[in-house]
């Protein structure tokens, strides 16, 4: 979900169908290729559609009828229904054999997130409380709404969203919420204790355009605003897991078992982010910090950024924001499966703005989190809003959403119809540079360093909204060494600097059969060198 | 916001006559102050006749690009070659660019593809395709809290004219129709339009009993809403674990909550009869003001009636409210009562509590009553029990226009 008071520019609409086109930035030293392969010979958008239909197949699944059709939640079902979550409080279950809806539960308020647990209950995450849904006597509708957890503050502002839960395989939950934002005040009651640091709260109801901004763009006045919270399911208890989020609509695991969560552009936040989230860690918005057991009165916005920088952990991959990313939501496993190969084990994330989703991969470098993230598929078809996403089989189901912003609704199922297609599976970095493996072998001639080229850049870290694309060089490799089967190329270059990403064109690359890319960019975030 | 359908009751329809011209000849004028004036692009059909002018008196319209992407209203009725004068403006909260875009019958989201295929020359454009489709437009992006306006003469022909916005990610939701020379189906029946403003108006679509958790007024940020069957509904509030009000007539109206982001408060029905100060109940002696904290735990649905569950400091509590007419019937179940239950005196409405005795000017349910009982509350001037149908109150959204 698109999270932030819009600041709505048309570089940034531009951006939205500029796999369709050329440069995106004229000021640049040459043309910025386009993050996706705009088609062989072409720049239209049904053109594009065409062009990924020979690797997926999209189709449409309304919602049910007389139901406001934007998703908030999906969650697989064991007996392979699926079920998902609407804006306005309903959770349906869809049988894809039968092309069936069932009302199963409705009167929820804002749900953004379903699991199933094992006894057969569904819990979701509705705005003011985590809730076990049960169907006791096997109507086929939950019949008892019990509260599993509900100790966060509510301010009643309406960007407190409540996000998750995703389970641990110890069974441990964990749920994410956002910050209130300055976009509007808070309820005259509020749940939870107000936090005495920073904006007196009588403030809070005075005149709110000149006030606001004394609160903080985004702020965090109730218990646990911006948090990470672990939650016992069996107790209803909650702890405190990590701090320093934004607006972390998305929360996943990768292969491992590492908690993932997204988090948007905005104040503190100069790109969207992904981050590889570790008990006790403080993720980057200062808002959420005054909640700390150790810290004193300080509020948050007179921090200085370089303490701040001394006790944040940078985000593991960055999405360049408008070139790859406006609004990352929800990111899901792919299945180890015949039908998605080479991606299996992967993690694939949706997108709200454009239609487009991405695939991101993380490695621990000297202790630091990396990695890179990957235009995946991206076709008019998908349409955009891809707030919510869920594996049921190899069927890959998106769940759209747009509340005020850019979206869409309804859903879509991506299905593999045949080979992967020609384009980065994963980036690793080495002590001299990058191995960039690919899903099929590059011809034997790639190993021209002038097929390579690598634009550099960062992003500031500061109170700000977004930041713009800092430091911008263009690089090449000293050198390219392709392995014998053509399916990894390793880059050599002079220098490596931390806290860059590295945004590879890949669009002059070829297979021996002349194949091109689908997706011809790459962005792997540098934090640490080896 | 005012109710989409409200706006165009008051506009009388002018009749064209034999008067006519097909739209994608008329002048599309953008007003003075914005940018670039732009003609009505010149779309080749070849059934086109030769453009008459507009009649210079066109009838007014005012149509907003409103919070939650989407048009206010959200359709539009005119004879063929009626003259228009189109006030578009840019009222959206959540200040987000718009355009307006008049298309050929059946083609909006033919022309929203091709604004997506415009690709870097979008913005330039303001995002409105080179399309034959196109009839009228904006000419470019009305930015938030503008105002553009736009005169054309509808077509000769008659037919169903659908308006969109084709911003990239907005054209998919935001769009409208133009009805001319056609009959208007209700809008409940509306196919042209979408379907966010078909839903709007009655939580629950009148389903009694029906409950929903939504913002409130007057109920803080975890109320739930209960409509019992009949006429009378409650705010059950999850975080006091109390009432808050009772009102009758009909439910809530969701819109406002639903269509923003979650900024605005559901409406009620009708206004509250019944304002709650305090619990209906409460625990221990009397004497002391110590107001133990609740702790809401959820609810079951018997027959659709939710049975609120909650611990008021060690107390465990069942609490479901049921409707008998007018009278509301709040009944407790305290299955390990141990201290002693007090029933509030709430003299704004007429209380009943027939298993309490008064001790000490206290109401008071004895400990042999006390697992089950039930307070009954009726509001002081209620009307003779008659009609249970709900009554429309004034300042609810209705269907029809």
């Amino acid at each position: 979900m698109t999270c932030r008071v819009f600041t709505f520019s048309f570089a940034a609409i531009g951006a939205m169908a500029q796999f369709a086109t050329g440069a995106e930035n004229v000021a640049l030293p040459r043309p910025v290729a386009p993050v996706s392969n705009p088609a062989a010979g072409g720049g239209a958008a049904s053109e594009r559609d065409a062009l990924v239909a020979k690797y997926y197949k999209i189709t449409e699944v309304k919602g049910p009828q007389g139901v406001d059709p934007q998703v908030g939640a999906l969650c697989p079902m064991p007996d392979g229904r699926m079920a998902v979550a609407f804006h306005r409080g309903q959770v349906a279950f869809y049988n894809p054999s039968k092309k069936e809806w069932s009302i199963f539960a409705e009167g929820l308020h804002e749900p953004l997130g379903l699991l199933n647990e094992p006894d057969g209950s569904l819990l979701v995450m509705q705005r003011p409380e985590l809730t076990r849904l049960r169907d006791s006597i096997g109507s086929g509708k939950a019949d008892t709404y019990e509260t599993v957890w509900d100790g966060f503050g509510m301010t009643g502002n309406y960007h407190e969203f409540a996000f998750g839960p995703v389970r641990n395989a110890q069974g441990k939950l964990f749920v994410a919420l956002n910050l209130a934002s300055s976009g509007d005040t808070v309820f005259p009651e509020v749940r939870g204790q107000w936090l005495p640091v920073g904006l007196e709260r009588k403030e809070f109801y005075g005149d709110w355009k000149k006030n606001s901004k004394l609160a903080g763009r985004m702020y965090s006045r109730v218990p646990w605003r911006g948090w990470v919270m672990e939650v016992d399911p069996a107790t209803g208890k909650a702890k405190p897991f990590a701090s320093g989020f934004r607006s972390p609509d998305g929360l996943g695991f990768d292969a491992e078992g590492n908690l993932l969560v997204s988090d948007n552009q905005g104040d503190w936040r100069g790109s969207s982010e992904l981050h590889v989230v570790q008990r006790g860690g403080f993720y980057g918005h200062p808002a959420s910090l005054p909640w700390r057991e150790d810290w004193g009165k300080q509020p948050p916005l007179e921090v200085p950024v370089e303490k701040l920088n001394k006790i944040r952990t940078p985000a593991a991959v960055w999405f360049p924001h408008m070139s790859y990313a406006n609004s990352p939501t929800q990111m899901v496993r792919i299945p180890r499966s015949r039908a998605w190969g080479p991606y299996g084990g992967q993690v694939v994330i949706g997108e709200m703005n454009v239609p487009k989703l991405l695939r991101v991969t993380t490695e621990r470098i000297n202790g630091v989190w990396q990695g890179a993230c990957y235009p995946f598929i991206e076709a008019p078809a998908l349409k955009a809003g891809l707030h919510r996403l869920a594996f049921l089989g190899d069927g890959l189901w998106v769940g759209r959403t747009h509340l005020t912003w850019p979206g869409g609704e309804n859903l879509g199922v991506v299905e593999p119809v045949g080979k992967a297609p020609l384009e980065a599976l994963e980036i690793n970095l080495t002590k001299t540079g990058f191995k960039v493996h690919f899903t099929q072998p590059l011809s034997a001639s790639c190993n021209q360093k002038d097929l390579w080229v690598v634009r550099r850049y960062t992003y500031a870290y500061h109170v700000e909204y977004g930041s713009p694309e800092l430091e911008e060089e263009w690089l090449k490799p000293t050198d390219v060494i392709l392995t014998e089967d053509g399916n990894c190329a390793e880059l050599i270059f002079s220098e490596l600097r931390e806290n860059f990403v590295y945004d590879f064109f890949l669009d002059k690359l070829y297979t021996e059969k002349g194949l091109t890319p689908l997706n011809v960019r790459a962005a792997y975030t540098l934090r640490k060198k080896f | 916001m005012a109710s989409p359908s409200v706006i165009f009751c008051g506009l009388s329809l002018i009749l064209g006559g034999s008067i006519s011209s097909l739209l994608a000849q008329a002048p599309a004028v953008v007003s003075p102050g914005t940018s670039k004036p732009e003609a009505t692009s010149s779309a080749s059909n070849e059934a086109v006749a030769v453009p008459k002018k507009a009649p210079k008196k066109a009838r007014v319209i005012t149509l907003q690009m409103a919070e939650g992407l989407r048009f206010d209203p959200p359709r539009l009725e005119a004879q063929p070659g009626e003259s228009l004068q189109l006030e578009i403006q840019n009222t959206d909260v959540s200040h987000q660019p718009h355009n307006f875009v008049l298309v050929k019958p059946g083609m909006v989201q033919e022309v929203v593809k091709a604004a997506m295929e415009m690709g870097e020359t979008g913005p330039n454009k303001g995002f409105i395709p080179e399309h034959q489709a196109v009839l009228a437009s904006s000419g470019k992006v009305v930015d938030p809290e503008g105002k553009v306006q736009l005169k054309f003469v509808t077509p000769e022909e008659a037919g169903i004219y659908g308006y969109v916005c084709s911003v990239p990610g907005h054209g998919m939701v935001m769009y409208g129709a133009l009805y001319v020379g056609v009959q208007m189906p209700s809008l409940a029946q509306d196919k042209n339009i979408p379907q966010l403003t078909l839903e709007k108006g009655l939580v629950g679509g009148g389903r009694r009993p029906f409950v929903q958790r939504i913002f409130m007024p007057e109920a803080g940020p975890a109320p739930i809403a209960v409509a019992l069957p009949g006429t009378l509904n409650y705010c059950f509030d999850a975080v006091s674990c109390r009432i808050r009000y009772a009102w009758s007539g009909p439910f809530l109206d969701g819109t406002r909550h639903w269509r923003g982001s979650g900024r605005d408060m559901a409406e009620l029905g009708d206004a509250a009869w019944w304002s709650a100060a305090t619990p209906l109940i409460r625990f221990g002696s009397g004497k002391s003001d110590m107001n133990p904290e609740a702790q809401f735990l959820g609810y079951a649905l018997k027959e659709g009636l939710p049975e609120f569950h909650f611990k008021v400091g060690k107390q465990e509590v069942f609490q479901l409210v049921r409707a008998a007419g007018n009278v509301l019937e709040v009944r407790f179940r305290l299955p390990q009562v141990k201290a002693k239950v007090l029933v509030v005196q709430d003299l704004s409405v007429v209380l009943k509590c027939p298993d309490a005795v008064e001790r000490k000017g206290q109401m008071e349910v004895p400990a042999n009553k006390a697992k089950e009982f039930s307070v009954f509350l009726e509001r002081k001037d209620a009307p003779p029990n008659k009609d249970t149908s709900a009554p429309v109150s004034k300042n609810f959204h209705t269907h029809t226009p």
